[in-house]
């Protein structure tokens, strides 16, 4: 190896190392304290690997007031978002991939400028808005939100896989007998069904996640990462370290099982593995 | 079984670009119709309006005399060999084969006995249980046909279904089509830019450029007397030759003169040439219709000799005639080398000639 390459190389990978570390030492200790006895937590110096596992930190936090409940909601929020997300993005993501129409590219860009509007600045109209239609502080308003917020991502995902299901199959199916919704259904659906899965977990975890519209639409039904929110500045530490863990814990499960689906939306050629 | 396929008028554009322009043809029941032609000239278009992939902008579809240009592609009696052979990944041989008899609700037990049958002549019985994903380009290529003929359409349709094979597995592939075709009769329309393919499988060809067909004949025909200088140009390997000529009169004879040196043309066309004396038309003649003498005689045409390829079973000379360079396929036993000068001579009965602006053939019956 030349000697500017090895030295390309090695800034790359330490760059990469650095950056990795950036992310994953938090959730690192993250992970570790909410597994850590209560009492550890607060010892100095604080050992690195607890004295032993235990599941107190846990318990104490989803034995908390409100938690659980909080968790159902954010279950049900989620659940609702992905419904209403895949029933409009799916056919839009398919539109774009099969049909040419006068404005498509101008859509596919519009559709994540969409995205760059701050919802800080909509957060009163919004509420407004909600309040008006009895929308406010229910489970479906938020899942609402929550759907404008995903759907960018599950149109270009989705386009994305349903170009890579070549039209002739469709085609063929029509020729054989089907009708246009029929080859969708019998060819198209059954091929792209892998990339919907992974496009109803990114969903999923975009709710999930979601904080701060969740926050402002709602005051008893709270979804969890609103209630951790409003409730961690008056927490023990504990507390905040078990709920952060429970936050981060869909995110990295889905995250790993989509990967190859992610690079796909953002363009990369690398997703074949 | 068989049906007559009829286009009337038939336009189809993609936006300004006009793929098929208002084409009329008729293919007979039973016939093995080839479309050929260059890349961009319509032939694919014109067979998913057959097929109605594409709904046509005007002009009527007729299949087995029935006005089918409303109709979607289910509902037509067709059955369609993709170029990708769009075979389905999720599906294993034989729910593949049965696919479009399933959407006909046809009994399970006659599916089975129809895909066992159709796999067998095709020679994929063995393969019925695998997924797409663990066959060869070639055994794809078969489940396509097969998927296609077990639906026994009225038409069917094969869009470049070669194209994607290797020279050897293509060769062996065509053979069987023709031989599949002469067993199951169905009328079949054919798209290829292969003009091999084309004159080894078609009962009839239709040549065609910028959306329009430019001759419809026997492959024989069209080899042998292509009706404009595109056609003579594009089927052939190598393609026709294509001399600058004029013609003359001298001593009561009508002759063609090239250059310097005259060729003599068919006593019968000599009456309708004599009327176009002083007119400069283009002479084409295929390779193997010119001989070759050793030394520039009397009578001949004498060509400097370029290149010679020796080929197997002929030799291939390429030779310049004052500007223009010619193919001459001669034996490969005759030992000529380049910058050598040689005679040819012209097989008068073989000779086609074209009039100059519009590349058209010049009729003489």
């Amino acid at each position: 190896m030349s000697y500017p390459r090895l030295l390309r190389r090695t800034l790359l990978y330490m760059g990469v190392t650095a950056f990795a570390l950036w992310v994953l030492i938090p959730i690192f200790f993250i992970g570790i304290s909410s597994f850590t006895p209560r009492n550890e937590i607060y010892a100095w110096p604080k050992p690195i690997i607890p004295s032993h596992f235990s599941l107190d930190t846990m318990e104490f936090f989803l034995g908390s007031y409100g938690v659980l409940n909080s968790l159902l909601n954010s279950v049900w929020v989620a659940l609702l978002t992905l419904s209403f997300t895949l029933a409009v993005g799916a056919p839009a993501g398919y539109a774009v991939a099969r049909f040419f129409f006068r404005g498509r590219e101008a859509f596919r860009l519009g559709i994540l400028i969409t995205r760059m509007f701050p919802t800080a600045l909509l957060a009163v109209p919004l509420a407004v808005t909600f309040i008006r239609w009895g929308l406010y502080d229910t489970l479906v308003g938020v899942a609402l939100i929550h759907t404008a917020m995903a759907l960018p991502f599950a149109v270009i995902i989705t386009t994305g896989i349903f170009m890579g299901v070549p039209k002739d199959l469709e085609e063929a199916a029509m020729t054989l007998g089907c009708s246009r919704f029929g080859a969708f259904a019998r060819v198209a659906l059954p091929l792209a069904l892998p990339g919907l899965a992974a496009a109803a977990m990114f969903t999923f975890v975009i709710s999930w996640n979601e904080v701060f519209a969740a926050t402002i639409l709602t005051v008893n039904n709270r979804t969890l990462p609103a209630h951790i929110l409003t409730t961690i500045q008056a927490s023990p530490l504990y507390f905040r370290f078990a709920g952060g863990f429970f936050m981060i814990l869909p995110a990295l499960f889905f995250m790993f099982l989509i990967r190859r689906y992610l690079f796909h939306m953002w363009g990369g050629a690398t997703a074949e593995r | 079984m068989a049906a007559e396929i009829r286009l009337e008028n038939v336009r189809k554009a993609f936006g300004k670009v006009v793929a098929v322009r208002d084409m009329d043809l008729v293919v007979e029941p039973g016939e093995f119709l080839v479309l050929l032609g260059p890349s961009g000239c319509g032939k694919t278009t014109t067979l998913r309006c057959i097929a109605g992939l594409e709904r046509v902008d005007r002009g009527r579809v007729y299949i087995g005399g029935r006005d089918v240009t409303a109709l979607p592609p289910s509902r037509r009696g067709i059955a369609m060999v993709f170029q990708s052979y769009a075979v389905f990944p999720h599906m294993t041989v034989a729910q593949n084969i049965a696919f479009g008899l399933r959407m006909r609700h046809t009994p399970k037990d006659e599916i089975k006995r129809a895909v066992k049958e159709v796999a067998e002549l095709l020679q994929i019985d063995e393969l019925l249980d695998r997924y797409p994903s663990q066959l060869s380009g070639g055994q794809r290529q078969r489940v396509a046909v097969a998927r296609a003929l077990v639906m026994r359409p009225e038409v069917l349709l094969m869009d470049e279904p070669l194209s994607n094979l290797d020279a050897l597995l293509r060769l062996q592939m065509r053979a069987e089509l023709k031989k599949l075709h002469r067993e199951v009769g169905t009328t079949t329309v054919y798209v290829t830019h292969d003009q091999i393919e084309a004159l080894s499988l078609g009962d009839r060809i239709a040549v065609m450029r910028d959306g329009e067909i430019v001759q419809l004949d026997t492959p024989h025909e069209v080899y042998d007397k292509p009706a404009i200088v595109f056609v003579g140009g594009f089927i052939g390997t190598p393609p026709m030759n294509f001399l600058r000529a004029e013609v003359r009169k001298a001593d009561g004879r009508v002759y063609l003169a090239v250059g310097d040196f005259s060729v003599e043309v068919h006593e019968e066309w000599e009456g309708k040439l004599g009327e176009m004396v002083g007119t400069p038309v283009v002479l084409g003649i295929r390779a193997e219709n010119i001989e070759v003498r050793p030394t520039p005689e009397e009578g001949t045409l004498p060509a400097q000799v370029i290149v010679a390829e020796p080929l197997g079973s002929q030799q291939l000379l390429t030779v310049q005639v004052g500007k223009d360079v010619l193919k001459v396929a001669t034996s490969p036993e005759l030992s000529v080398a380049p910058g050598q000068t040689i005679g040819l001579v012209l097989t008068k009965a073989k000779i086609r000639l074209f009039d100059e602006k519009t590349g058209e053939a010049l009729k003489f019956d």
